[in-house]
């Protein structure tokens, strides 16, 4: 027996030591997992990550009480907003009955920045991309932990969903947002004036 | 973190002890069995509990079960436990430090988010009624009640990486119980080798830290695999291997919804078998029938619903029409249903492609994107398992590399046809993607250790490739 002069044993450990060179050195690779984690509360993971459904999760993480309406149908002119999760993380009502108030024109984002805010996407339809931007926005300097969130679509900007994948170009997608009430009360008037 | 290194810890040599009461001795095969004891007895409480709103007892009793298996084990194995303990006590500490201490956490992506969503209700004794929807279905139920039981409002962060050493240590024991026969050497060249070429991919590192059930879902697999390959090699079904081959289909079964039909495909070597008693064919069926139709029943699931049946005359049916196969009615086409299963599946598969070809196509693009051109991560990984099968012993196949080769190519081809019928490969604007985490990208995490297995011990079994020429043709 002489495994030496088996061309066959050389065939295969040409092509495992190849593989893995090429799998190291040659080929585009990601890293594979994520270090220096500190979080481990369930809420925070989910907050932190900027998921696209994580909206009703970060809502009930800064409020006790929270109510939503205005949110419509994601699959004409609303924004999604998942059932499951709002069972689960126990958002108080979800009133999908009327479209966002359409704020095109009265508002701009940037006014709304000037409040405490979340930037996050949402499932939506209309347009290429089936995602679209979502901000939280309420008053931090009300201490009320009962909120009552109202949906609105501002205007158009650019996507959080392409700007966080480098490579990707960067379009327009709809803008929808959730305004703390007394916020939008302040700032736009009484949302059933219409 | 201390509470999680002791979650674990306990959940590992009660585990371990548990298996060793039943009979399952192995080193080896003691952490992944213990891991697999619990997933049974995690889901069997919990489900038991939630049918009597009674569902916070079942963490309790759960962990006292524990206590009381590794109290009682190490009382009467004295000396003879404390090797497999050990083990099982070293790989939990090791995992929680790897993500409590040293911080590792798994790629970001949206269903292990979904997974910690689910975790959180269990956490919380949420209302189960909400994980009715299509969702919750497709995130599994063992895997995020297993990891519901870390720290309150926390996840059992350890818990994933510990699954992905039960798994190697299922490789390790299926390798040694498959290559016994083989010089040493060989075993262990083959072995770095093939460590060299699956360390240097992507995708199977993520699977150590990826939030998701498929892990779990291989360690049930791979222990089915493992045992049907033993007893078809020896004619010979021992009581340790049934248990272990019914806790790896119960696993699978549930902690993936394409759980049941992969160990479906996996056991069709061990189930038609001319031997094989009646009675173990229908415990082995009924752990798959059972755990899917207990998950299925405690989610409120759409699919009992849409049956319009009450949860507990779904359940008898469902279980009650899984013992069919063993009855005598049905054994002329069990003793061929390997070969049946096969040329099947090979014709819906290649008919699909046919018929549907347009349809197809996206997800045809990104199989291919993904697997071979490296969009999912897997390098080519791929080339090393095609080579690896290609010069292994084919020409005087054993019994044992021949049933690996059936499971394999039953799990490649089971696994592109679940897809297909999922909807993943018929143009869902979601599925069928190119990139990582493509669902049917993901599915290989599933079937890859099986893969390993396979081509380790062709390779180990081909004389030629070790210079040893067959002189027998004179």
């Amino acid at each position: 027996m002489n495994t030496l002069k088996s061309w066959r044993f050389w065939v295969l450990n040409l092509v495992m030591v190849g593989v893995a060179f090429a799998n190291v050195f040659v080929l585009s690779h990601s890293i594979p997992f994520i270090g220096h984690n500190k979080t481990y509360n369930i809420n925070r993971v989910i907050e932190h990550s900027h998921w696209v459904e994580g909206a009703p999760v970060v809502l009930t993480n800064h409020f006790s009480t929270v109510d939503v309406n205005h949110i419509g149908d994601r699959f004409k002119n609303g924004f999604g907003f998942e059932s499951e999760l709002i069972g689960i993380f126990k958002v108080h009502s979800v009133d999908r009955k009327q479209d966002p108030i359409d704020l095109r024109g009265k508002i701009t984002l940037k006014a709304l920045k000037h409040y405490r805010y979340y930037e996050t996407t949402t499932h939506c339809s209309g347009q290429n991309s089936k995602y679209c931007n979502l901000y939280l926005i309420w008053d931090a300097k009300n201490s009320a932990p009962y909120r009552t969130f109202i949906g609105a679509r501002v205007e158009d900007s650019l996507s959080i969903n392409d700007i966080d994948n480098p490579g990707r170009p960067v379009r327009s997608v709809k803008t929808f947002v959730l305004i703390d009430s007394n916020v939008y009360r302040n700032l736009i008037g009484d949302p059933n004036a219409n | 973190m201390l509470t999680e290194y002791a979650v674990l810890i306990l959940i590992a040599l009660g585990g371990v002890a548990i298996a060793w009461q039943l009979g399952i001795r192995n080193l080896w095969l003691s952490v992944p069995s213990g891991l697999m004891i619990s997933v049974v007895m995690r889901d069997v409480l919990f489900a038991t509990m939630n049918m009597v709103q009674q569902r916070w007892i079942s963490g309790f009793a759960f962990f006292g079960l524990l206590a009381l298996g590794l109290i009682v084990s190490a009382w009467q194995a004295g000396r003879g436990l404390y090797k497999n303990l050990l083990l099982a006590t070293g790989l939990s500490a090791l995992a929680v430090t790897s993500t409590r201490i040293l911080g590792f956490q798994g790629t970001p992506h949206g269903d292990s988010l979904w997974i910690l969503s689910f975790t959180r209700l269990f956490d919380i004794n949420g209302n189960i009624a909400f994980l009715n929807g299509h969702t919750a279905i497709k995130r599994g139920f063992s895997y995020p009640l297993l990891l519901s039981l870390g720290p309150s409002g926390q996840y059992l962060s350890g818990m994933t990486p510990y699954i992905f050493a039960a798994l190697g240590c299922l490789v390790i024991w299926a390798v040694r119980q498959l290559t016994k026969e083989a010089p040493r050497k060989r075993v262990l060249w083959v072995g770095a080798l093939l460590v060299l070429a699956t360390f240097s991919t992507v995708m199977p590192l993520r699977a150590i830290f990826y939030i998701n059930g498929h892990t779990l879902t291989a360690v049930g697999l791979l222990a089915a695999a493992g045992v049907t390959v033993l007893a078809v090699r020896d004619y010979e079904l021992s009581r340790e291997h049934l248990l272990v081959v019914c806790l790896g289909v119960f696993t699978a079964s549930t902690s993936r919804i394409e759980g049941i039909v992969l160990a479906a495909l996996i056991v069709l070597p061990l189930l038609s078998q001319r031997w094989i008693s009646r009675r173990a064919i229908m415990w082995i069926i009924t752990s798959g029938t059972f755990g899917l139709s207990l998950w299925l029943a405690t989610y409120h699931s759409y699919i009992i619903h849409a049956t319009h049946l009450p949860w507990y005359a779904f359940m008898a049916i469902f279980v009650g029409a899984g013992l069919l196969p063993a009855i005598k009615l049905f054994d002329w086409i069990r003793f061929r249903i390997v070969p049946v299963a096969l040329i099947s599946m090979a014709l819906v598969f290649v008919g699909a492609e046919i018929v549907f070809h347009t349809a197809l196509r996206k997800g045809n693009l990104a199989l291919a994107a993904n697997l071979i051109f490296g969009s999912g991560r897997w390098g080519i990984f791929v080339a090393a398992i095609v080579l690896g099968i290609a010069l292994g012993n084919l020409k005087k196949i054993s019994p044992e590399h021949k049933t690996l080769l059936a499971i394999t190519g039953s799990l490649i081809l089971g696994s592109l046809i679940t897809k297909m019928l999922d909807g993943g490969q018929f143009g869902h604007p979601t599925l069928g993607r190119t990139g990582w985490s493509d669902s049917l990208n993901r599915m290989w995490l599933q079937s890859f250790a099986i893969f390993l297995v396979t081509v380790l011990v062709g390779l180990v079994q081909n004389d030629k490739i070790w210079g040893l020429v067959d002189k027998s043709k004179g």
